[in-house]
């Protein structure tokens, strides 16, 4: 079942005053399937974050077909967007955004309170989480009291609570150093084995080793994508390693 | 020099950057600047201006105005810094990080410093002058001088003005610099996301706030001693200063912690961001908040107050007066000097084309005492009226022969009374009492009459019923029988005798009869010590006190009020920048723009008008012992306090509803700002 698919993608930025265009994507075509792990991998500049953002319908594309859920999410209404993105997407970003007045339980909570879902549920979720995520002894803490890799836990926590279709993810090692990164990782394959889809943006071959899948973007456009299938992570590695200097040599 | 000249450079350009910040900071320094002056340069005026009556009360009610906006202009200019520096250290901290060696980033603050401090001076001073005419005109008005006092600009206040805010600003450099100094760059970059350290003892500091208010109230509604009340409304607003700033600090989180252990109320939308972000805030701001509320009741004391005092001058006036003359002299048994200054009146009468009406005259003995074992000593030297102050056993004793009962009272009564007996007003000490001793001489008390408003008793001005007694005894000669009784004593009062009347006429007569009587004025002999005054006469001496008074307190509440209002931009201002990130996150996470309008709104309600409502209760409160302040020097407030203080308090929150407006918009514009999110 495609959970996501995108057709012909376009976005173009406008400037202030309409004086320079900025084509951040052309033409992006793609689908996602139920349990996929997906990573997306492109130069800087690229248009990922850009492309991860209409997905999750903080912007909205120039042109375009986004289905989420085998909804078009530029049909759906502005008033109705904001409760769409909380019961379907979980958003992970790169420099977590917990918000410092709530605790790390709080923190996890925030998009079922907004849901309105009942206590029972939301402390049954949390505990369940927060076991997966290894944070149990976190949950009173204040965001400031913990550490890097801790908040990104927390971070995920709060981004699959609601059990969403699909988890999105920016740079979710981008601010965290490589032993933190590589547990952040596992987090995600675990996460992924129990049938949570997951899109990741990343920089890093070795964050993009342990993904299912992997798309290049270059100019705005699907470069290439190449399965791991039956690999370990070591060979998707090299693998991931020839395809970008195929896409950065191919470029000049 | 070239290097330097980079600094200037990097030095406007971040004034330029931080619009926002500096904007109100150098306008709010400037207005404190305006006001300053224009304090010391009135004060000049005034002083420069001889024979005005009462020029010198006005004039050092001015110089104290200056003090107090002074230390004003002090305490709210490092508060605006403080603000400025909090929303700049992310900024200072990137310029570390980015290889500036902290003497530079040094230097450009003192360039920053300078510029303001020399900005701000400069034009403060211009628009003090601009408007120190308006206020001249404002203060000449109300003080009622007729005389020739030109509107001048002097320059002592320039230089005072200069001196003062050029020390104030090295302070605020100084303060800066050490800040500077001891924070690493890392942790200013961080210290904008740091919530505030939860403080110790939150329940016991909530506690303390609450006991101190407490008190504070229970002072300001029991104190019944206009004396006392003068010390103790200065003891009351201390506590009560604190109290707000413990119960905002502490009292405000701990209610809200309460409210978020439970959890089916905190555990709804609204309720879980607007509960937890008003602790974050009241850590963060508690104090802020506090200060608005205790400049708040500042504003609406010092206005309703002065305004009360100003406007029931005419019937203080004729309370102290009751008639437009009023002569005293002192009673001997031997003379009867009355008749002799009735027929001189009489001719001065006569001579000026003018008729002496309603005439009346009393005798009296009075003296003040401390009763002991219920005795009324007489004349106990020991004690004056500054120790009094603290004491509630002082008394006033007015010792009345019966004869003048009726014209004291109003009240065509015949009594006699018997050597032995007497009449009394109402008193604590005579309460459920038959015998009054009087200095060793023992009176059956035949009736205790209501004390009423009497006439002519001068000390009626100072005092209340419970610090007076007037006693009623059969005869003049028993009056003088009291007297006798303390012979020894040096510092025994005699008797004296009091006339007042009314005259009738055209002015220029009046005005003859004036010159005439003046002649008798305060014939300072011995035996006769003869005092003469007329309403007219203190009537500009009352316009001067009060109306100055008036002025003052309009003055000050102005300037209360610009700095309550300032302070409340700032807060906006700050908590603006920190809650656009805030709600960025949340509606990320799913919040919708809605809700979010909601939940902004919900908590800018609560900010605004916990201190509005605070300071509302406290007045209210406060009018208890202001009242009883007003019965010290101004007789009483002649049923104006509680119509100018619900006058004032209306107006001070129609603008205070006004700024709210206002701030709240840029607010909410802060908050919206490069917010993308549908
Ligand atoms: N709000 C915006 N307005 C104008 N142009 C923008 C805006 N956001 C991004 N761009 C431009 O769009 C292009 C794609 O940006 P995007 O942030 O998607 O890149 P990215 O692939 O995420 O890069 P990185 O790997 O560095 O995060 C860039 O050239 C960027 O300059
Ligand atoms: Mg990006």
């Amino acid at each position: 079942m495609k959970i996501l698919e995108v057709q012909d993608l376009k976005k173009v930025y406008t400037t202030r005053f309409n004086l320079n265009k900025c084509e951040a994507l052309r033409s992006v075509s793609f689908s996602v399937e139920q349990g996929e792990f997906v990573a997306i991998m492109g130069e800087s500049g690229s248009g990922k974050s850009t492309l991860l953002n209409i997905i999750a319908s903080l912007l909205k594309q120039t042109a375009g077909y986004v289905g989420l859920a085998g909804k078009n999410i530029a049909e759906i209404k502005d008033s109705q967007l904001s409760a769409f993105r909380r019961d379907h997407l979980g958003f992970v970003f790169q420099d977590f955004n917990l918000l410092d007045n709530f605790s790390v339980k709080d923190n996890m909570l925030l998009p079922m309170v907004l849901a309105q879902k009942p206590y029972d549920l939301m402390l049954q979720r949390v505990q369940e989480v927060a076991a997966l995520l290894k944070i149990t002894d976190l949950l009173e803490k204040f965001p400031y009291e913990i550490s890097g890799g801790e908040k990104q836990r927390t971070a995920i926590g709060r981004a699959i609570i609601t059990n969403p279709e699909l988890l999105l993810a920016d740079e979710p090692t981008g601010a965290l150093d490589s032993k933190a990164s590589e547990r952040i990782l596992r987090l995600f394959q675990q996460i992924n084995e129990t049938g949570q889809t997951i899109l990741m943006v990343t920089h890093s071959v070795r964050a993009a080793s342990k993904a299912k899948r992997v798309l290049f973007i270059k100019d705005g456009q699907v470069f290439n994508e190449i399965y791991k299938a039956e690999q370990t992570d070591d060979a998707f590695y090299q693998k991931i390693m020839n395809t970008l200097a195929v896409m950065t040599n191919g470029g000049e | 020099m070239k290097g330097n000249f980079f600094y200037v450079q990097l030095a406007k350009s971040n004034i330029k950057r931080n619009e926002r910040n500096f904007i109100p900071f150098w306008l709010s320094c400037m207005i404190v600047v305006a006001f300053f002056f224009n304090m010391l340069n009135l004060k000049q005026i005034v002083e420069h201006s001889e024979d005005v009556y009462g020029n010198t009360t006005v004039a050092s009610f001015l110089g104290f105005g200056g003090v107090i906006v002074g230390i004003l202009a002090a305490i709210f200019v490092f508060y605006a810094n403080s603000f400025l520096m909090k929303n700049r250290k992310k900024e200072l901290g990137l310029y570390g990080i980015l290889g500036l060696e902290k003497r530079h980033v040094a230097l450009m603050l003192l360039i920053e410093n300078l510029f303001i401090a020399g900005s701000s001076i400069i034009s403060g001073l211009l628009l003090g002058m601009a408007f120190g005419k308006l206020l001249f005109l404002a203060m000449a008005k109300l003080i009622q001088y007729a005389v020739n006092m030109p509107f001048t600009i002097y320059t002592g206040p320039i230089w005072w003005t200069i001196a003062v805010f050029a020390v104030l600003f090295l302070l605020v450099l100084v303060f800066n610099l050490i800040t500077m100094h001891l924070t690493e760059p890392v942790e200013l970059l961080k210290s904008k996301n740091h919530g505030e350290k939860q403080p110790r003892f939150l329940r016991l500091t909530a506690m303390a706030g609450f006991f101190c208010i407490g008190a504070g109230y229970y002072i300001a509604i029991t104190t019944t001693n206009p004396l006392k009340a003068i010390l103790m409304f200065f003891f009351a607003v201390l506590l009560v200063i604190v109290g707000t700033h413990y119960l905002f600090t502490a009292g405000s989180v701990v209610f809200l912690k309460m409210l978020k252990k439970n959890q089916k109320f905190y555990y709804r939308p609204t309720n879980f961001i607007s509960t937890s972000s008003l602790i974050y805030r009241m850590r963060k701001n508690a104090t802020g908040l506090a200060n608005i509320c205790v400049l708040s009741c500042m504003v609406i004391v010092t206005v309703s107050t002065t305004a009360t005092v100003y406007g029931s001058m005419e019937k203080a006036l004729d309370k102290r007066f009751p008639r437009d003359y009023q002569m005293e002299w002192t009673l001997r048994e031997e003379k009867d000097r009355l008749k002799i200054y009735q027929s001189l009146l009489g001719k001065y009468a006569d001579q000026a084309g003018v008729t002496i009406t309603d005439e009346y005259s009393t005798r009296s003995l009075g003296f003040m005492t401390m009763p002991i074992n219920d005795v009324l000593v007489r004349d106990a030297n020991e004690f004056n009226t500054m120790d009094a102050m603290g004491l509630d056993g002082f008394l006033w004793v007015n010792v009345y022969p019966a004869q003048d009962f009726s014209v004291i009272f109003e009240e065509e009564i015949d009594i006699s009374l018997a050597k032995d007996e007497v009449i009394v007003s109402e008193n604590p000490v005579v309460n459920n009492r038959q015998i009054l001793n009087i200095a060793g001489k023992e009176y059956r008390i035949k009736k205790i009459v209501p004390m009423k408003e009497i006439k002519g008793l001068e000390e009626a001005n100072v005092l209340d019923d419970l610090l007076q007694i007037v006693v009623f005894v059969a005869d003049i000669e028993e009056v003088f029988e009291l007297q006798k009784q303390d012979q020894e004593n040096p510092h025994a009062s005699t008797p004296e005798e009091s006339l007042y009347f009314n005259i009738k006429g055209n002015k220029e007569n009046i005005a003859t009869f004036d010159r005439l009587v003046m002649a008798t004025r305060n014939n300072e002999n011995e035996d006769e010590r003869l005092r003469l005054d007329s309403k007219e006469w203190n009537r500009a001496e009352y316009y001067g006190f009060t109306g100055g008074l008036y002025f003052i307190g309009i003055f000050l509440g102005s300037l209360f009020l610009l700095l309550t209002v300032l302070i409340i931009y700032f807060k906006q201002m700050s908590e603006g920048e920190e809650d656009r990130e805030r709600f960025q996150i949340l509606m990320k996470v799913g919040l919708s723009h809605a809700e979010a309008k909601k939940v902004i709104h919900k908590q800018l309600v609560m900010m605004f008008f916990l201190p509005l409502v605070t300071a509302i209760i406290h007045v209210t409160v406060a009018r208890f012992i202001i009242e009883r302040l007003l019965l010290v020097g101004f007789g009483g407030n002649y049923g104006l306090l509680t119509p100018y203080l619900a006058l004032t308090i209306v107006i001070f929150a129609v603008i205070y509803f006004t700024v709210y407006l206002w701030t709240s918009k840029t607010y909410y514009q802060i908050v919206n700002s490069g917010n993308g999110t549908h």
